[in-house]
């Protein structure tokens, strides 16, 4: 079963996005440094990452999790409310593989876009 | 005092006259005829004298009431320009005029509380030099605009931030005339200065209190939609037919919210020049294909065609995620407003350009307020009656982004017709 990591520290959005992917190994954390040890430690496929979190932002997550060589080629999709304009270009600059909006992004979005990038 | 004197001389010489006349008829005539003519002289004198001194009351009269009338205007002239001097002196706003030469002529006590030089060290010397404003080629746009004939001026003010003698930037707004001195008849520039720098802050706390309010409420919206979303599709064990009904409002509602949200979030990312194009080279016919899927089903559901021309293939310099937001604010809008008929979309290559084409068969837009369509917040009576939920901020956000590309949008409508809505970008 392909292994989804999802980064928030928003406990809610964190359980919604769990319950909508179905069919995946679903692994949480609540911060920048839980999701670099967790991404070391069980290697998911996918990360879905948020970027404002206290102690470490998301995109300094990114740019740790690239430049470590067990973690650079797991796809990092950003998923966020900061708007496209805010914070995209640098995060398709530090590697992310998608940018994505949370209020833009319906479950059922989310779930098309795992599949497109990690398969059923 | 001149017609005094030419009256006086004038009547000297009918006198004169008179008096070379009766001595000519004494000399001439024997005594017997000189004294019946002399009668008749005297008598004609006594009516010419009478007539005079008719005459001058009447002229002295007249000569009184012009010159009352001419301190009347010295007294009125006097009491203008006191009241001038009042306002000039005592105006919060600076008040600014400028020779044919461009140099200071009146400098205000406001000029010299807003920019901190006194008008002693202004006076006679050039506006473009010594007033200040940020920007490297911004010091002529004031003194230029000013000397601008009032038929060919774009706007009847100007906004710009001003750098104080200390160095201080201040925003300030400037209206200004082009004037003629009242006796030379030269040219000269009056320019009515306000320091707007507080309440361009209190607008930029509002707009910063918006970004910030819609962006806090988007992430429990997002949350709603999501368990909802969750809970209609069944996630959560079955649904009876009345919770699902109330379930697909609820997330209609929240959707609707979430729209109004993001909107908003957009105008103030907007008006705060937050807002930056990401270019590249896009597809139209990409652009197309998305609005297709995205507009379809609405389409569909209200038995409209949306005919969306496939032979468009021409890439366009742009950011293509604004593009789409601005076509399909208005696809939405066309689809929303037309109840049968047809929602074409084409576009075609024309010079360095290219037009995209919106046509609906909808509920048109009245002559008088398609010159508003675009302005935030606006929208029609003819929406309104058929959609009361609307924010007018659709249009706003798809102009100002076309505008963004050096592009236009130019509308044409008939009420009860339909609306056409063009947009012509720049290629590269």
């Amino acid at each position: 079963m392909k292994k989804i990591l999802l980064v928030d520290d928003e406990q809610a959005i964190l359980e919604m996005y769990k319950a909508s992917l179905g069919g995946y190994e679903i692994e949480l954390a609540r911060n920048g440094s839980e999701a670099i040890d967790k991404a070391n430690k069980c290697l998911p496929d996918l990360i879905y990452l948020d970027i404002i979190m206290p102690e470490i932002n998301g995109l300094d997550v990114l740019e740790k999790l690239k430049k470590n060589p067990a973690t650079k080629d797991i796809p990092v999709i950003l998923l966020t409310n900061l708007p496209k304009e805010a914070s995209c270009q640098k995060a398709m600059s530090l590697g992310a593989t998608d940018y994505l909006v949370k209020a833009e992004v319906e479950p059922d979005m989310l779930v098309k876009e795992t599949e497109r990038i990690v398969g059923k | 005092m001149r017609q005094r004197i030419e009256h006086f001389t004038l009547e000297m010489l009918t006198w004169a006259s008179l008096i070379g006349i009766t001595l000519f008829v004494v000399f001439l005539f024997p005594w017997y005829v000189a004294e019946n003519i002399l009668r008749y002289l005297l008598m004609i004198a006594s009516v010419l004298a009478i007539l005079w001194y008719l005459k001058s009351r009447r002229l002295f009269a007249e000569s009184d009431i012009k010159t009352k009338e001419i301190l009347d205007k010295q007294r009125q002239i006097s009491r203008q320009q006191k009241t001038f001097d009042i306002i000039f002196n005592n105006a919060a706003d600076g008040i600014l005029i400028l020779d044919e030469s461009q140099k200071i002529e009146s400098f205000s006590p406001g000029m010299e509380v807003i920019t901190g030089y006194k008008k002693e060290e202004m006076l006679g010397r050039s506006a473009q030099q010594v007033l200040k404003f940020k920007g490297d080629n911004e010091n002529s746009l004031l003194t230029d605009a000013m000397f601008l004939p009032k038929n060919i001026r774009k706007k009847p003010y100007i906004k710009n931030t001003l750098l104080t003698k200390e160095g201080r930037e201040i925003d300030i707004e400037a209206s200004y005339s082009l004037i003629q001195d009242a006796v030379t008849q030269k040219p000269k520039g009056l320019a009515i200065i306000r320091d707007v720098t507080y309440e361009n802050e209190l607008m930029r706390r509002d707009k910063e209190f918006i970004a910030i309010t819609s962006h806090q409420l988007n992430t429990p919206l997002s949350i709603i939609r999501g368990y909802v979303s969750l809970l209609r599709e069944g996630k959560a064990g079955k649904i009876s037919d009345v919770g699902q009904k109330y379930l697909d409002e609820t997330y209609d509602s929240v959707k609707k919210m979430i729209s109004l949200t993001n909107n908003l979030l957009s105008i103030s990312r907007i008006e705060q020049e937050k807002i930056k194009l990401e270019k590249e080279d896009v597809n139209i016919k990409e652009l197309f294909t998305r609005i297709e899927q995205a507009f379809g089903p609405a389409a569909k559901t209200k038995k409209i065609a949306l005919d969306i021309d496939p032979k468009v293939d021409r890439l366009v310099y742009c950011d293509g995620e604004k593009i789409f937001q601005a076509l399909s604010n208005i696809v939405d809008n066309s689809i929303k407003y037309t109840k049968e008929g047809s929602v074409k979309l084409s576009a075609r290559v024309s010079g360095g350009s290219i037009e995209i084409k919106i046509t609906d068969t909808g509920v048109g837009i009245p002559e008088e307020s398609i010159g508003m369509i675009g302005d935030k917040f606006y929208r029609t009576q003819e929406a309104i009656n058929i959609d009361n939920k609307g924010t007018g901020l659709g249009m706003f956000i798809s102009k100002t982004i076309i505008e963004k590309h050096n592009g236009k949008l130019s509308i044409s409508s008939k009420l009860g017709k339909g609306s056409e809505f063009l947009i012509i970008l720049p290629v590269k």
